[in-house]
């Protein structure tokens, strides 16, 4: 299992690292350079470059920013002069940024996984009967409605027309419900739907036959011997999903007025701000390839088919 | 018949399954007994049903979309089919227990081997988790597990094939059943581990007197240790009767095919095997008359219109077929002159 890990986590360092090398010199391959405003003057033009170091050789360039890098300092931006890209990203002061989209994505992780399991569950136990039939329904409405049509949706009803809750922002519970719940529902339906399937697969299973015939009890049966093994597929589709849920929160952020990273996506990339193009890079980068393998061991801790064959 | 001595009695079990083409018959009418103590084989080329009848006197098969139709599953005089799934439970594992084809498939991956047999023992009686344990470890051993405590932590999966067998057997045994169904145990193994399988099951099972449904395809697998053999085709019994009767004085044409078609040592090398020309028919289908006759080189225009009765060799030895029915004596007496 050690031996297992290791290798996953040098894996993990590999993918992180050429994903900064390959998205550093695809920006620096962008046509049409930066600041090429023509009300720049020529000589203002290379004092800019000489202030970013744009004015050194590519090469020297990616070993001094790789050297920031690992002091975890992802350099200024352009679009804001004078603010650290990584003051942007985390911003301690306000907390939004990043913390703010991972507070969003971590609360939808943690409402959607289990409901999705129960509901699953639920379903794939009464496998034919009204209540799988509605479960079907329904996750059949949230893997097909995209997220910007439900945040929409439950902001007209539930916020203009029923009054229940507030449109906007992200701090007080109440706040905090409609965005989760618009952020979760593809996830629940993608969850339930999957452990639903896996449990009807296993009901045929030959152990689950087997523990029948030993006499065991039902809740014993489908607890231990079916809702266990149901879950490992669950465990493998995490990875992606949380991915998901903390890197697309844009639209969510965009409709609810939430402060998180999702504007800078756009902004970014609009304004040619090189440095916070990388630091986005970097930061989701590294969160998917560690939400990977993270997965990946927590698999080969449940099955022991993994951790034992080598 | 008294019933005096019968373990499990089975009387005219009737099982479908209703399948997208249709409905299936799989068994019809069947009826066999297991007596106190002894082995009883139930001998069938595949898809005679032998494992439909065995699973679903204790409800084991998938129902929807098995249907039990008829018959009765008395297990010391009380029928099985008509218990709750509690009475039935106490039954399942502790007086009846089941020894799968394949331990690969049928004991759970994500388990440890200790702990299925340690859920077993607990269901089914109040003992202390600690005590079950031993007494876990005590039933590898049983088995001939050398080392139980490591094989307790240890999955299925990285046993062998030998020791998975050992391991399901471990369970059937682990409250001390009175009947083992064994349902084709050794198929999955290899020939040099199947004998010693079959051989460590037969005798641990007669040291502890209980009795044995072995449920086999192999004839010459069951020769050495069933007491009794009944041979099915297509959903129900062609013939039953004692070993001997079995395999000296069979009568049955499908049974005496299946005898013929054993590989013989005695045989010169080049040889052909003897085979039963066709196929079983499709128990989608119905049936008129034998479901043997297509294949029968004894068949007869009686044989094609009408099922044939149960007819009474001797008190043991019964068969289904229309050359052993009273009526049809000089029928077998010209052939037998002629044989």
């Amino acid at each position: 299992m050690l031996k297992f890990t290791f290798k996953r986590m040098f894996s993990a360092a590999a993918t992180v690292f050429v994903l900064i090398t390959l998205t550093f010199f695809l920006l620096k391959m962008i046509p049409n350079g930066l600041f090429a405003d023509p009300n720049i003057s020529k000589e203002m033009r290379a004092r800019l470059y000489e202030l970013y170091g744009l004015d050194k050789p590519v090469w020297q360039q990616y070993l001094i920013y790789m050297k920031n890098l690992l002091r975890l300092d992802l350099g200024d931006s352009i679009a804001y002069p004078g603010r650290k890209i990584t003051t942007m990203i985390l911003d301690p002061a306000t907390g939004n940024g990043l913390p703010m989209s991972m507070k969003l994505g971590i609360a939808s992780l943690l409402f959607s996984v289990p409901t999705g399991i129960a509901l699953g569950t639920v379903a794939g136990l009464n496998r034919g009967r009204f209540l799988d039939k509605l479960m079907i329904g329904i996750s059949l409405v949230g893997v097909s409605v995209p997220s910007f049509v439900f945040a929409t949706m439950s902001v007209t009803v539930f916020g203009n027309i029923l009054g229940w809750l507030p449109t906007t922002g992200f701090s007080t519970p109440r706040e905090m419900a409609l965005p989760i719940f618009c952020l979760s529902l593809g996830t629940i339906a993608t969850i339930s739907r999957l452990m639903r399937t896996s449990l009807v697969e296993l009901e045929s299973a030959d152990f689950i036959k087997t523990a029948k015939a030993k006499g065991l009890r039902r809740s014993k049966i489908v607890f231990r011997h079916q809702i266990r093994n149901a879950l490992l597929p669950i465990v493998t589709v995490l990875g992606p999903i949380t991915a998901s849920l903390l890197t697309g929160t844009f639209v969510v952020e965009a409709i609810f007025n939430i402060k998180g990273l999702g504007g800078y996506y756009v902004e970014s990339i609009s304004n040619r701000d090189y440095g916070l193009v990388m630091g986005l890079t970097v930061i989701f980068g590294t969160f998917l390839v560690v939400c990977n393998l993270v997965v990946d061991i927590v698999y080969g801790l449940i099955d022991p088919r993994i951790r034992l064959k080598q | 018949m008294d019933g005096l001595g019968r373990l499990l009695d089975v009387r005219n079990m009737d099982v479908c399954f209703r399948t997208h083409e249709g409905e299936s018959h799989v068994i019809r009418d069947a009826s066999f007994c297991v007596n106190h103590g002894e082995v009883m084989a139930i001998v069938g080329e595949s898809g005679s049903g032998k494992s439909v009848l065995t699973q679903a006197c204790l409800k084991l098969i998938p129902m929807p979309p098995g249907e039990i139709r008829g018959g009765k599953a008395l297990y010391n005089g009380r029928d099985l089919l008509q218990m709750n799934e509690n009475e039935l439970r106490a039954v399942r594992g502790k007086e009846v227990a089941v020894v799968f084809q394949d331990a690969m498939t049928a004991l759970n991956p994500t388990m440890r081997i200790g702990a299925q047999l340690v859920e077993t023992i607990i269901e089914h009686e109040k003992i202390s988790k600690r005590d079950a344990k031993a007494r876990a470890a005590e039933l590898l051993r049983m088995v001939k597990i050398p080392n139980p405590e490591k094989y307790m932590r240890q999955y299925i999966f990285q046993c062998s094939g030998g020791m998975r067998q050992r391991v399901m057997i471990a369970i059937a045994i682990a409250c001390r059943p009175k009947l083992i169904i064994a349902d084709e145990p050794t198929t999955a193994l290899d020939v040099t581990i199947k004998t010693e399988i079959l051989n460590l099951l037969v005798s641990l099972l007669r040291e502890l007197g209980t009795s044995v449904l072995l449920i086999t395809h192999d004839l010459g697998m069951v020769a050495s240790y069933a007491d009794r053999i009944g041979v099915m085709y297509a959903g129900r019994f062609v013939e039953t009767g004692t070993s001997h009767d079995i395999f000296y004085r069979a009568k049955h044409p499908y049974t005496r095919g299946l005898l013929r078609a054993a590989p013989r040592l005695d045989l010169p090398p080049d040889q052909d095997l003897a085979t039963i020309p066709g196929a079983p028919p499709n128990p989608a289908l119905p049936r008129r008359g034998c479901a043997f006759a297509v294949r029968c080189a004894n068949c007869m225009e009686v044989c094609k219109a009408y099922e044939p009765p149960l007819t009474d060799i001797d008190k043991e030895h019964t068969t289904r077929c229309w050359l052993l029915d009273p009526r049809a004596e000089n029928i077998r007496n010209s052939e037998e002159a002629g044989a």
